[in-house]
Order: structure tokens, then C-alpha cells, then sequence
């Protein structure tokens, strides 16, 4: 089973070079070069955005499952639950949480140079929420170690200097597929002793 | 004509499905173009193969720059197909991207397992990497060193010569169209173990003061080209001639020794030439929230 990434969230397709073309593709008309490259002729305003949106593509790989953990981790509920069970290492607890929404915001940047000289920054905003039903959380040691059901409906956006570059698409998933936990996802440090 | 350098990359970009309609299956679907990269003026096909028992219909293909250069249509029925096209002379295009989209639309007999309908748009991307390219510096390079220093972008002309390169054209640093032929000049290195040859140059300078001048001068084939190996009796000249001369001399060999040094060093130093490169710079701590969604199901405990 391969991971799900917010590339693949936001441009569909089996997440190898069909759906990085896609992002260059939709990505690249969009993005405001900084500085100097603004001046520069056709040719290289081409290939900077090129490149901006190569760069950009290679840092959409970010796990959803993984978004999803890092949205949890500010759960004032789990990580209640996440403290008793930090503070007891026999505890296994099985939480059940209320409908809900969460979301992670990520900032990438890519930063342009010509000649070496860097000429600033291409901002883009990369959102993922999740309407999350009927999740089962196995918490033990302070950390989540397996979601055992629940379903979410996981919507991604793209922004490049605030402007919209992808339409927001939306996936209902299934969360255990979702979220991949090879290693258990630490909410509160276990205490020791 | 400019020349563009292209590649092909082919996707499913968007999927329109009705209401209850399954995914399409793109794991039973795959899209090619053939050939999968070249320039625009070459032919393309595009095929797909759509679900099994699938009708399917191409309603365009179309090629989107500044303008719009093609349409076509086909009808078709069964597992696969294909439609020809033909992308004009480059010099229309004006932006660095060509969209070429098909759309495929296909219909299901109702008790076959593919989806009852839908709507699926091809894509496919002329990325246009390097409409110019940079001359590497050959020199000292063997001939098929030379060839692999060009690439795929720049051939070898013609070659004079045995040995490595000392001379090229273009000039190391031009910027050139792509398929460019780089002419070489190609001299045997002399032996390292070999002590520069040094010729006795004598000159006389004027009869009456009946004085020679000797120097001696590192060769064209000496590889430090150093100027302190022009050494000179300042007695020579009265007049002062002589030291300008060695004046003159010294200038020109440092000149020659910072701009080779400077060409040895690539194209991106070159005046004029210029180099994008980004650093990508990923977000190692994103902002999270929860909230939660009242009068919706689940329980809290």
C-alpha cells in the first residue's frame, strides 16, 4: 500500500510523474517571481518558474496520515487521554472521539537565485483539512499506536502568494488506510520510571 | 528557427463523474503519447485504453499556447485508439508550456462493471526546459570527453588535430540553440615530465648602441603561460624601449591568464549569462487546529 501525500490529495493520479506534471502544469503560470528574475527575458522568467514549481512538487510528498497526527497532536482530548496513559505505561486506551474537524497548514518556500545571488522567496500555502467521523484511537505510553476505525472527508488547497493555484479537491478516506502508523506517533513524552 | 528542447509528460488531469458514478478505473487505463518526447512540428498520438466494454469518443485535441492551433475529432469504439496530430511551427508559441488535451468521454452497457459514465481530459505538457543552451569549456578534453561534455544538447563538429582540446567554437560561455555543432582543435599535451621548450629570441635593438637583447619565452605549448619566465636586461635600452615592451608583455599575459581563468571556470560567469537555480525550503512546523463539529455523531469519553 503505497502512502497517500497532499500531491496526490490535491492532483489525483497515481502520484508519480502523471501527477507532478499536473501540479508544474497548473502550478507554474501562478507563481510571482521575486527580485531581479522579474526582469529578466522570457527564456529565464520560463525556466525559474520551472524550476519553482519542480522544487514545489518535491516538497507536496508530505504524508496526509501524517497531517492528520499533527492536527490531533493539539486535541486537548487526546492528549488528556495521551498524559494518563503517558503516566501509566500498562495503560492501553481505546478513545473514541466526537465528529470533528481538524486541519495542518504548511508554508513551503522556495527560495530563487540567479547566479548564485538569492533574489527571494516563492510562498506557497498548502492546507489539508479533515471532517473526521466515528475515529477509535489506540493511545498507549503517551502515544497514538493504531486507529482502529473512522472516516474522513480530507480536503486540500494550494495557495501561492495567497492567490489559489488548485482548485480545493476532496477525498473521503477510509482512516486506518489513511493513517499509517509504522511507529507509534507521540503525543506526550512518556514519563520515566 | 529557435529550437525547443521538449518533454512529454502525460496525465489524467481531472475526472468528472455523475452522481454515484465509480472512480474511473486509471489503473486499467493508461495514456500514452507517442513519440513521448520531441519538439513541436513532430506528430503525435495519443492513445488510450478505456474500461473494458467501454464506448469512447475523442472530442478534442487540442493544443493550447496563445492560442488555440488544433482540433480534431474521432469516433471509436472498443479497447483502444488513436488520433493524430501536428503542432506548428514553434515560433507561434509564446509561452513556455503547451497543454495538448483529449477529451474522452465513454458509456457502459448497464451490466458491465466499468462506471456508466463519465468524462476524463488528457493532458499532456511540453515543458520547455532550454530553448538555450550554454557551451561548456572543452579545453584539455579529449575528443569523446568533449562529446560527453556536450550532452544531448550540443554535437561535436568537425575536429582538427590529435589529443585534447585548445581551442573550440563557439567560445566556451556562448549561448546557443540546442543541436549546435561545437568545432574543436585538438593538440597532443606535452609530457608533464617535459621541461617547457624555450626558444632564444635576439634582437637588436639599434646598430650604434651595438647591444642585443635576449629573452627567453616560455612556448605556446607551456601550460603556465607564467610571466615571470620573460626575463630582461633593463640595460639594454637606453631610450626606455625595451622596458615597455616587457610592460606590454606582462599585461597581456595577465589578461590572458584571468580570462582563461574565468572561462575554465563555466559559462555562469560569462557577462551576460545567467543561472536560476532555487533552494526549497519546506515547512518543518506547520500551524494544526481541531475543532469540533456539534450535533454531528461520535461520542467523547
Amino acid at each position: 500500500m503505497t502512502t497517500l501525500t497532499a500531491r496526490v490529495l490535491l492532483y489525483g493520479g497515481s502520484g508519480g510523474s502523471d501527477t507532478s506534471a499536473e501540479l508544474v502544469g497548473t502550478v507554474i503560470e501562478a507563481i510571482e517571481l521575486p527580485g531581479q528574475v522579474r526582469q529578466q527575458v522570457e527564456a529565464v522568467r520560463a525556466d525559474a518558474r520551472a524550476k519553482v514549481a519542480n522544487a514545489l512538487d518535491g516538497m507536496l510528498g508530505i504524508d496526509v496520515g501524517e497531517a492528520l497526527l499533527t492536527a490531533w497532536s493539539t486535541y486537548g482530548d487526546l492528549l488528556r487521554v495521551a498524559r494518563r496513559t503517558a503516566a501509566d505505561s500498562t495503560l492501553l486506551k481505546t478513545v473514541p472521539l466526537v465528529a470533528h474537524e481538524a486541519g495542518t497548514t504548511y508554508h513551503p518556500r522556495v527560495e530563487v537565485l540567479v547566479n548564485d545571488v538569492p533574489q527571494g522567496t516563492v510562498n506557497f500555502e498548502l492546507s489539508l483539512t479533515f471532517a473526521v467521523d466515528a475515529a477509535r484511537l489506540d493511545l498507549t505510553r503517551g502515544a497514538v499506536v493504531a486507529v482502529r476505525s473512522g472516516s474522513c472527508v480530507a480536503t486540500a488547497e494550494l495557495a501561492c502568494e495567497g492567490t489559489p493555484v488548485a482548485r480545493p479537491r476532496s477525498s473521503e478516506l477510509n482512516l486506518p488506510g489513511v493513517v499509517r502508523l509504522n511507529r507509534p506517533f507521540v503525543l506526550v513524552a512518556p514519563q520515566p520510571g | 528557427m529557435v529550437r525547443w528542447l521538449c518533454s512529454v509528460l502525460v496525465i489524467i488531469s481531472g475526472l468528472l463523474l455523475p452522481t454515484g458514478a465509480a472512480a474511473f478505473p486509471t489503473s486499467g487505463g493508461s495514456v500514452t503519447l507517442e513519440p513521448a518526447s520531441g519538439r513541436p512540428g513532430s506528430n503525435y498520438t495519443a492513445k488510450v485504453t478505456p474500461p473494458d466494454n467501454a464506448l469512447c469518443a475523442v472530442t478534442a485535441l487540442t493544443f493550447d499556447g496563445e492560442r488555440q492551433w488544433f482540433a480534431s475529432s474521432a469516433e471509436l469504439t472498443g479497447a483502444a485508439f488513436g488520433v493524430g496530430s501536428s503542432v506548428p511551427d514553434t515560433a507561434q508559441i509564446g509561452s513556455s508550456t503547451v497543454v495538448v488535451s483529449l477529451s474522452c468521454t465513454w458509456a457502459c452497457p448497464s451490466d458491465a462493471s466499468c462506471p456508466s459514465g463519465g468524462n476524463v481530459t488528457l493532458r499532456a505538457i511540453f515543458d520547455v526546459t532550454a530553448p538555450e543552451v550554454t557551451v561548456p569549456d572543452l579545453t584539455g578534453k579529449t575528443r569523446d570527453e568533449a562529446k560527453d561534455a556536450l550532452g544531448k544538447d550540443l554535437v561535436v563538429g568537425s575536429v582538427s588535430g590529435e589529443g585534447t582540446v585548445v581551442d573550440q567554437s563557439p567560445e566556451p560561455g556562448a549561448t546557443v540553440t540546442p543541436g549546435t555543432a561545437v568545432d574543436l582543435t585538438l593538440k597532443t599535451p606535452a609530457s608533464p615530465s617535459t621541461p617547457p621548450q624555450t626558444r632564444t629570441v635576439t634582437q637588436t635593438v639599434t646598430p650604434t648602441e651595438a647591444s642585443t637583447v635576449t629573452s627567453t619565452e616560455t612556448s605556446a605549448e607551456s601550460p603556465s603561460g607564467s610571466p615571470s619566465a620573460v626575463p630582461f636586461d633593463p640595460t639594454a635600452g637606453s631610450n626606455g624601449t625595451g622596458w615597455l615592451v616587457v610592460v606590454v608583455l606582462v599585461l597581456a599575459v595577465m589578461l590572458a591568464s584571468v580570462a582563461a581563468r574565468l572561462l575554465r571556470r563555466g559559462g555562469r560567469h560569462v557577462p551576460g549569462a545567467v543561472v536560476v537555480s532555487v533552494r526549497p525550503l519546506p515547512d518543518r512546523a506547520p500551524t494544526a487546529w481541531v475543532r469540533e463539529r456539534p450535533g454531528r455523531g461520535g461520542e467523547r469519553r
